[in-house]
C-alpha cells in the first residue's frame, strides 16, 4: 500500500511541478526500481550488456565534478573516463560513494536538495530523491540498506531505504550534520555536528537521534572571545573509527582536541590536546595511529591510539584537506600550496613532500584497494593525480570534469570527503 | 535560509488547494495516460483526505525550499573561470589541445564556463579571500611590559626598588602576490621607555624587546623579499634580515613577547649580533628529517656608519636535524656555527648548539650552548642554558603555557652572569596574552644579584 501511494504522489508531484515550473523540473520523480534482494548478501560478479559501461564496479574510480556537475567513472588501469553521469545544471554534486554491494552509486546535490542514485553498471540516473537543505556528505549502513545523506544546512539527516530507493525518515535535532560513521554491526551511527561540541549517537533501527556526547567542555575563559566563539562554530567534522570500530576519535575545531569515544560505554574515555583548529582524524590503516589535521597552524598531530597521546606534530603545510595512507606512509593534503607531505608511518618522522603543481587548488584523494596509490582531486586544472605511494611517483589524468573536488574507490580504506 | 512564515503563509491558502486540486486531478490523468495496464499501481479515481494532505505537505516543502532558493542562492547564470591550460603550437599558429608532431607545449590561459551555484554568503566570501591574497596584508603587535627591581646582593644600585616600562609595537606588512611563490614582508618597530639594563649594569637584556633595535625611535626591524625555487626546497631571502630567525631557533625560548623575556632565553649570545641588518638567507629544506641554512647579514651597533659590505659582515651556517627518539616526543638539534669581522680586528669566529625535546605532548625541554670569540672583546665567551616549557594539561586554561629556565653567560677574560626566570602565559583571547614573570640575575662584575618580577601585555591583530 506504501509503495502504491509513494507512486500516486511522486507522480501528483510531477504533475503538479510540470505544470507549475517547466520540464526540467518535472523530470523529478524518480524511476524508481525496487530491487528484491538482500544487500549484504549480494555478491558481486561481471555485468555484462549492451548498456553497460562499467562491467566490475570495483574497477573504477568515481570522481566528483562540482561543476559540470556530474560523476565521471575512470577505469583504474587504463585511465580513461569510462562515461559520465550528468546530474542537472547547477546540481553541484559533493561526495559520491558506491554501495556495498556495488550495485549503485550515490551522490548529494548540494544545490538541489536533492540525493542521485546511479546504477553503478549503465551509469543511467535512477533516482532523484528529494531531501534536505545542502547535502554534502553521506555513508551507507554496512548491510547497504540505509543510505544516510547529511543535510548540514537543514541541520538533518535524510535516511533512503535502498530497496525502495525511497527517503523514509528525516532525522532533525542536529546541528550542521557533516560526517556518519556507523558501527560495524549497524546498530548505530555516530554523526559528527560541525555546528556543535557533541558527537550525535543515532538509533538505526528507529533512525532516532538517541544521545549526544560531548567531546569536551568548553572552557570558560572563551568567554572573554565573543568575537570568535559567537559569530563562527568549528565543532566536529567526523567521528573516525578505530578499524574494529570499538574507538572513535573526534576532533573539535574550536577546543583544539580530539576526543576519544568509546562506542560500547558511548562516553568519552579520554581528550586529547593537538594542535588549534584540527579539521578531523584519519586513522591510520592498522588503527595505530590517528593524525589530526589541524588547520591553525598547519600542523599534523599523530595520535597514538594505544597511549592515546600524542606523540608527534609535524608541519604539513596550508589548508589541508585530507590524509591518505599508502606504502607505509601518510600522505598529507595541503590544499593551496600544491604540495603533499609525506611522513614515514613506522619512524614517525617527515619523509618529504611531493610537489603536485603551481597555481592547484587540491582536493582529496581516494587510495586503491593495494594500498599502493592515491586518486587526488585537482579542482582548477581540471585534472586527477595519480601518486604512486612507493616511488612517489605523479601522473596526471587531465579533462576529467570540472572542479574535480572528490574521489571514491570501492572498498578503499581512505574514502572520505572534506 | 529556514523557513520564512511571512512569505509561505500568504501563498498557502486558496492558491494550493486549487494547485493540490489541480495537482491530484492530473495525477489521475497522467497516471492512466502513462502507465501501461497491469504494470504500475493505478492511481485512486477519487483521491482520499490522507492523499490529499500529502499532496499539502510537498508544496509545503516546495515553498520552504522556494524559500530558501530566494533568500541565500545567487541564481544560475554561468561562472566564468579563467584556467591555465597546456596546447600544442605549431610553427604556423595552429594550437591544438594534444601533442601533435612538430608542435610544441605551452601554456596558455583561457576562460570556462562552470555551471556552479553559489550562496551569496559563498560568493562575498570568495570575493573578499580573492582580495585579501592579491593585497598587503597589515598586521599589528603591541607589547608592554612592566619590571620592578628589588636588589638582594651586592652593594646598593640605583636600581634597587626602581620601576621599568617598555612598550613595542610593531606593524608588520605582507604581501604574498608578489610573484610565483615569493613574497614581500616588512616590520616597521617603534620602541618606548625604559628598560631595566638602563640601570643594571647585566651582560644580557633583561628585557629581550630592544635586542638588536634602537629605543625611543621608530626603525624598520625587517624589510625583505623571500622566493623559493628547486622545487620549493630552496628558499632565498634577502634584505634587511633579523638573521635569529632562521638560526638558533628554539621552540621552547626563542620569543621575548610570549615565553622568557631574559635576552639569555632568547638567543645565543655568542652569536654576537649587535643589530639587525642587510643581508641574504639560503635556506634548503626537503622537509624531510633534516635541513641546512647559509646566511650573511651586517651587524653593527646603530651609531656605526658601515663603508661597505666587507664591514661588520657575519656568515653563519645552520644544520638542524629532525628526531623521534623512542617514547619521546619531536626534538629539534641544530648546530650552528659563525665568523663575522665586527670587531676591527678580522674575522672570528664561533659555534653552538640549540636543542629542544619534547618528553611528552604538554612538556619541552630545551637547551643551548655556545663558545667562540665575539666582537672585539679579548679571549672566548662561553654560554649556557637549558629549562622546561609546559602545556595543557599542566595550566589553568589549555592554551596557556609557561616555564622555568636558566641560562650562564662567562667571558673568558671578564665578568659572568648568572640568571634564572619563570614565567606564565595567560591566554586570554586570540588577540589578547598576559604574562607574568619572574627574573633572577646575578652579576659578578659587581657583585649586585637582583629579583625582577614583571607583567607584560600583549596585543595581537
Amino acid at each position: 500500500m506504501r509503495n502504491v501511494k509513494g507512486s500516486l504522489l511522486s507522480a501528483s508531484l510531477a504533475a503538479v511541478l510540470a505544470a507549475v515550473s517547466g520540464p526540467a523540473v518535472a523530470q523529478a520523480p524518480a524511476q524508481t526500481q525496487a530491487p528484491a534482494h538482500n544487500m549484504a548478501t549480494m555478491k558481486m560478479s561481471p555485468v555484462t550488456g549492451p548498456n553497460v559501461k562499467v562491467t566490475d564496479p570495483t574497477s573504477v574510480v568515481m570522481i566528483v565534478d562540482r561543476d559540470s556537475n556530474d560523476i565521471a567513472f575512470m577505469d583504474i588501469k587504463t585511465k580513461e573516463i569510462l562515461g559520465r553521469t550528468f546530474l542537472g545544471n547547477n546540481v553541484n554534486p559533493h561526495m559520491v560513494m558506491m554501495s556495498p554491494d556495488g550495485r549503485y552509486v550515490v551522490t548529494g546535490g548540494q544545490r538541489s536538495n536533492t540525493a542521485y542514485i546511479i546504477d553503478s553498471h549503465t551509469l543511467e540516473l535512477v533516482a532523484k530523491i528529494p531531501v534536505g537543505f545542502a547535502p554534502e556528505h553521506l555513508a551507507f549502513s554496512p548491510d547497504g540498506r540505509w543510505y544516510y545523506q547529511g543535510n548540514p544546512e537543514g541541520d538533518s539527516i535524510t535516511v533512503i531505504d535502498m530497496q525502495s530507493l525511497k527517503a523514509i525518515k528525516t532525522i532533525t535535532g542536529l546541528a550542521e550534520p557533516l560526517n556518519i560513521t556507523f558501527t560495524p554491526d549497524g546498530s548505530k551511527a555516530y554523526i559528527g555536528n560541525y555546528g556543535a561540541h557533541w558527537v550525535g549517537v543515532v538509533d538505526v533501527t528507529r533512525h532516532e537521534l538517541i544521545k549526544k556526547i560531548q567531546v569536551d567542555a568548553t572552557p570558560g575563559i572563551t568567554r572573554l572571545d565573543p568575537s570568535k566563539y559567537l559569530t563562527e562554530i568549528k565543532g566536529i567534522f567526523n567521528a573516525t573509527p578505530t578499524p574494529d570500530g570499538r574507538f572513535l576519535y573526534a576532533a573539535d575545531g574550536d577546543l583544539g582536541v580530539v576526543g576519544v569515544i568509546d562506542t560500547r560505554e558511548d562516553k568519552v574515555v579520554k581528550v586529547i590536546r593537538v594542535g588549534p583548529d584540527p579539521w578531523r582524524t584519519y586513522m591510520s590503516h592498522d588503527g595505530k595511529y590517528a593524525l589530526s589535521a589541524n588547520n591553525g597552524d598547519g600542523t599534523v598531530s599523530f595520535i597514538d591510539t594505544a597511549k592515546n597521546a600524542v606523540v608527534a606534530t609535524y608541519p604539513a603545510g596550508q589548508d589541508l584537506t585530507g590524509i591518505n595512507y599508502a606504502a607505509g606512509k601518510a600522505f598529507v593534503i595541503s590544499s593551496t600550496t600544491g604540495f603533499i607531505y609525506v611522513f614515514d608511518m613506522k619512524t614517525l618522522k617527515p619523509a618529504g613532500r611531493i610537489k603536485i603543481g603551481n597555481n592547484l587548488f587540491l582536493q582529496t584523494a581516494t587510495t586503491d584497494v593495494a594500498d599502493q596509490k592515491l586518486y587526488l582531486g585537482s579542482a582548477t586544472d581540471n585534472s586527477i593525480y595519480i601518486i604512486d605511494g612507493q616511488t612517489e611517483a605523479v601522473e596526471r589524468v587531465a579533462n576529467v570534469g570540472q572542479f574535480p573536488w572528490g574521489t571514491h574507490i570501492m572498498d578503499s580504506k581512505d574514502n572520505y570527503c572534506h | 535560509m529556514r523557513r520564512h512564515d511571512s512569505l509561505f503563509k500568504p501563498l498557502r491558502s486558496p492558491w494550493c488547494v486549487a494547485l493540490a486540486a489541480t495537482g491530484v486531478a492530473l495525477v489521475a490523468f497522467g497516471a492512466q495516460a502513462q502507465q501501461p495496464a497491469g504494470t504500475a499501481p493505478r492511481a485512486p479515481a477519487n483521491p482520499t483526505p490522507a492523499d490529499m494532505q500529502a499532496l499539502l505537505d510537498r508544496i509545503d516543502e516546495l515553498e520552504r525550499r522556494l524559500s530558501q532558493l530566494e533568500s541565500t542562492a545567487v541564481l544560475s547564470a554561468p561562472k566564468v573561470l579563467v584556467k591555465e591550460v597546456h596546447v600544442w603550437v605549431d610553427k604556423d599558429g595552429n594550437e591544438y589541445d594534444h601533442a601533435v608532431p612538430g608542435a610544441k607545449e605551452t601554456v596558455t590561459y583561457q576562460r570556462e564556463l562552470a555551471q556552479r551555484r553559489q550562496t551569496i554568503e559563498d560568493e562575498i566570501g570568495d570575493k573578499l579571500a580573492e582580495e585579501s591574497a592579491k593585497s598587503v596584508a597589515i598586521g599589528i603587535n603591541n607589547v608592554t611590559t612592566l619590571q620592578a627591581a628589588l636588589q638582594t646582593k651586592g652593594e646598593e644600585t640605583e636600581a634597587d626598588g626602581h620601576m621599568y616600562g617598555l612598550s613595542a609595537a610593531d606593524i608588520t606588512f605582507s604581501g604574498k602576490s608578489a610573484a610565483l611563490n615569493t613574497e614581500f614582508f616588512a616590520d616597521l618597530v617603534g620602541i618606548g621607555g625604559t628598560p631595566p639594563e638602563q640601570e643594571i649594569d647585566a651582560l644580557n637584556l633583561l628585557n629581550g624587546q630592544t635586542a638588536r633595535l634602537s629605543n625611543n625611535q621608530l626603525s624598520v626591524r625587517e624589510a625583505w623579499l623571500r622566493t623559493e625555487v628547486a622545487h620549493q626546497r630552496l628558499g632565498l631571502t634577502v634584505g634587511r634580515i633579523d638573521v635569529t630567525t632562521h638560526i638558533d631557533r628554539n621552540v621552547a625560548a626563542n620569543d621575548e613577547t610570549t615565553q622568557f623575556i631574559s635576552d639569555a632565553l632568547v638567543n645565543n649570545p655568542v652569536l654576537g649580533l649587535s643589530s639587525n641588518g642587510f643581508g641574504a638567507v639560503a635556506e634548503w629544506d626537503p622537509k624531510k628529517s633534516w635541513n641546512f641554512k647559509a646566511a650573511i647579514q651586517q651587524s653593527t651597533d646603530p651609531t656605526n656608519q658601515l663603508g661597505s659590505l666587507a664591514d661588520s659582515m657575519f656568515k653563519l651556517a645552520e644544520f638542524e636535524y629532525i628526531t623521534q627518539f623512542g617514547g619521546l616526543g619531536v626534538g629539534h638539534y641544530r648546530i650552528w656555527g659563525r665568523s663575522d669581522n665586527s670587531g676591527g680586528i678580522g674575522y672570528r669566529d664561533a659555534y653552538g648548539i640549540s636543542i629542544d625535546q619534547k618528553v611528552s605532548s604538554a612538556i619541552t625541554l630545551f637547551a643551548r650552548y655556545g663558545n667562540g670569540e665575539v666582537g672585539d672583546i679579548p679571549g672566548k665567551e662561553s654560554f649556557y642554558s637549558g629549562g622546561v616549557q609546559f602545556g595543557a594539561p599542566h595550566t589553568l586554561h589549555p592554551n596557556d603555557f609557561w616555564g622555568i629556565g636558566l641560562a650562564h653567560t662567562d667571558f673568558e677574560q671578564g665578568p659572568s652572569e648568572k640568571l634564572a626566570e619563570g614565567y606564565y602565559n595567560l591566554h586570554l583571547t586570540d588577540h589578547l596574552r598576559a604574562s607574568f614573570m619572574l627574573q633572577y640575575v646575578y652579576e659578578s662584575s659587581n657583585g649586585a644579584g637582583y629579583f625582577l618580577p614583571g607583567a607584560r601585555l600583549q596585543v595581537v591583530f
